[in-house]
């Protein structure tokens, strides 16, 4: 018998909560940064997923009920919006789920399935990031955070006040966040933005 | 049998090998009770049966996030402004901006870990400046890892730190040259300080505190977490801070299955507080969607080794060994599941050795028993954990803070 193994966070006040960061992390061996700290004990990603399912079940001695797809256990499943199994390694950090049940309901859904979504809970109170941000960003929901913000607020300035430019950079007409958001590599950043001679970063 | 929901035509991952290529399920009263192919599984449809088309897609088993502070995180979730997962601090900054521009008076504005500066383009962390600029009234408080604060003026005033606050034990407040607190707060490797300083602040009323557990649940099942186990936490007080997420399960709205360890807040006194819970709690008390687990993840404060890898390793104090095993003890005898905090080998030698002491005496015979983290564990002491039955629960907190670990102890070590 191997040593039972759990996957989890730590979660909220060291690492987020994103378990495809740590999926991402115990498969391919990366940081957040980039940086390459293991290798060879890199895990499949079957075992990873296992890891964070069925291991993670025994840690509340839960392992008959769940952890698993079969006949008789709870149905908790999700549904990704990405197949985990055959995407790239970088792309193993945006998995997110389109549909997750839990006991049998469904507590979320999203994109093909979001006409079964439970009804939208109003944030409270009202000033609270959760309102604008939403949690954890994506490319997609940071940029409509901000725009949503802009609307919100009135103040289309504010994040010109901040960067030296916003929306699409005035003197170099390239879309700022088009282009900032954009994978270029990091060890490059000053040059890439060198090269656009937009400062935006300078701040 | 008539399925209330069917999920079919998906790609469904079981780790069943008796049940290759699944492409359907069929759930009844929240159980599956079919699995298998679309022909097979549709036999379980009637028609007040919900039928979802899949379109192919991947499934997986819902995730279990095995060690989280979801209860005390809930509880905080709609006052903390995120920067898991932003791509550069230009961007944090501006967020912070935004949101100190919405916040009104007396409360802060604040970042409470999930972000490195290694995620950032810029690779660096704001400095006291940029946030006295974007923030010259309202209090801000950014947490970075477990080792230090930054805090602007607005929020030095607001919990008080003068000249003449002293540190706690294993804490600093960096000081200018007239003796006054810059902002910057650091554990030196305890991370009290921190959170004693962030506890300063202002919390949501209950009702707002509910909205913020329900949020923060959604947020989990967004990226497909259907339970977790709840490693308790500092400044989380059993039963007080529990009464939202149990009013919750009451109403039969949670949408994480909750597990939830309980974890000492009396230094010194750790083991009069499990003796008391041992009185009033039922071990596993609770139902399939909230249900207690056991002692931890602080059984003794001696005992913590704080992973903070910007700091040397903490030697722990030699009065650890009495105070762990009167406790391990105590929840042996009453046959309480534990899990402890570990990070470092060291560390995870003595504790064992507690452990093996106390097997001889009453033996552990089954009864689950966790080390959480334990990042640098050897191969000798995985053994040993084995020998005793134990479980390890791993976290990618080194995913945050890998480049320090490596300044720190080398890639060799890693």
């Amino acid at each position: 018998m191997e040593v039972p193994v759990g996957g989890g966070s730590d979660a909220t006040r060291v690492s987020s909560y994103n378990p495809w960061v740590s999926m991402y992390w115990m498969t391919v061996g990366k940081t957040v940064g980039g940086l390459q700290l293991y290798n060879e004990s890199r895990l499949s990603r079957e075992t990873a997923l296992e890891l964070y399912t069925r291991g993670s079940a025994w840690f509340s001695q839960e392992q008959a009920k769940k952890g698993d797809i079969r006949t008789g256990m709870f149905a908790d499943l999700v549904v990704l919006d990405r197949d985990y199994f055959n995407i790239d390694d970088e792309d193993i950090k945006k998995i997110e789920a389109d549909l997750t049940i839990v006991d049998g309901k469904i507590v979320y859904a999203n994109g093909d399935f979001s006409s079964f979504s439970p009804p939208h809970i109003p944030i409270l109170p009202d000033w609270s990031p959760t309102n604008i941000y939403n949690g954890y960003p994506t490319r997609s929901n940071l940029q409509s955070a901000i725009e949503k913000n802009s609307k919100a607020t009135a103040k289309p300035s504010l994040t010109s006040q901040i960067h030296s430019c916003s929306g699409s950079c005035d003197v170099h007409a390239h879309s700022h966040d088009v282009a900032r958001m954009s994978n270029v590599p990091v060890n490059n950043y000053n040059a890439f933005w060198g090269a656009l001679g937009c400062s935006c970063f300078a701040f | 049998m008539k399925a209330d929901l069917i999920l079919f035509n998906g790609k469904i991952h079981s780790f069943n090998a008796e049940t290759p290529n699944v492409t359907a399920v069929a759930i009844k009263d929240g159980k599956f009770i079919a699995v298998g192919n679309d022909s097979n599984v549709m036999e379980f449809a009637a028609e007040e049966t919900k039928i979802i088309d899949l379109q192919n897609r991947r499934v997986v088993p819902g995730i279990n996030d095995s060690h989280i502070h979801l209860i005390r995180g809930g509880l905080n979730y709609n006052l903390e402004l995120r920067w898991d997962g932003v791509p550069s601090l230009a961007d944090a900054l501006r967020m912070l901006k935004e949101q100190v521009d919405r916040t009104p008076n007396p409360q802060w504005v604040r970042v409470v870990g999930g972000w490195s500066e290694f995620q950032f383009a810029e690779r660096r962390m704001p400095t006291l400046e940029e946030i006295n600029a974007i923030a010259p009234e309202t209090p801000v408080f950014i947490l970075h890892l477990y080792d230090r604060a930054i805090m602007n003026r607005a929020a030095l005033r607001a919990v008080g730190y003068t000249k003449n606050t002293p540190a706690p034990p294993g804490g600093q407040i960096e000081r200018d040259s007239n003796g006054e607190p810059t902002g910057l707060i650091i554990a030196t490797p305890n991370a009290m300080i921190l959170y004693s300083t962030l506890a300063k602040g202002p919390t949501l009323s209950y009702e707002h505190q509910i909205n913020s557990t329900r949020h923060f649940m959604k947020e989990l099942n967004r990226f497909g977490i259907t339970s977790v186990i709840d490693a308790g936490g500092g400044f989380q007080n059993f039963p007080d801070d529990y009464k939202v997420v149990n009013e919750l399960n009451e109403k039969k709205q949670l949408t994480v299955r909750i597990a939830y360890n309980l974890f000492t807040q009396k230094p010194k006194h750790e083991f009069e507080d499990f003796e008391d819970w041992i009185d009033t709690v039922k071990l596993h008390q609770g139902d399939d969607m909230y249900r207690h687990n056991g002692a931890g993840e602080m059984l003794v404060f001696s005992a913590a080794d704080f992973e903070d890898f910007l700091q040397p390793r903490p030697d722990l104090p030699e009065n650890m060994e009495a105070e762990l095993e009167k406790v391990v003890r105590l929840l042996v005898e009453n046959r309480w599941p534990f899990r402890l905090h570990a990070t470092y080998n060291e560390s995870i030698t003595r504790f064992l050795n507690v452990f093996e002491k106390i097997n001889q005496e009453i033996p552990f015979n089954g009864l689950p028993w966790i080390f959480d983290h334990a990042e640098t564990i050897d191969e000798r002491n995985i053994e040993r954990v084995k020998n005793l039955g134990g479980g390890i629960a791993v976290q990618s907190r080194m995913a945050y803070q890998g480049e320090y670990f490596t300044d720190r102890y080398g890639a060799k070590a890693a």
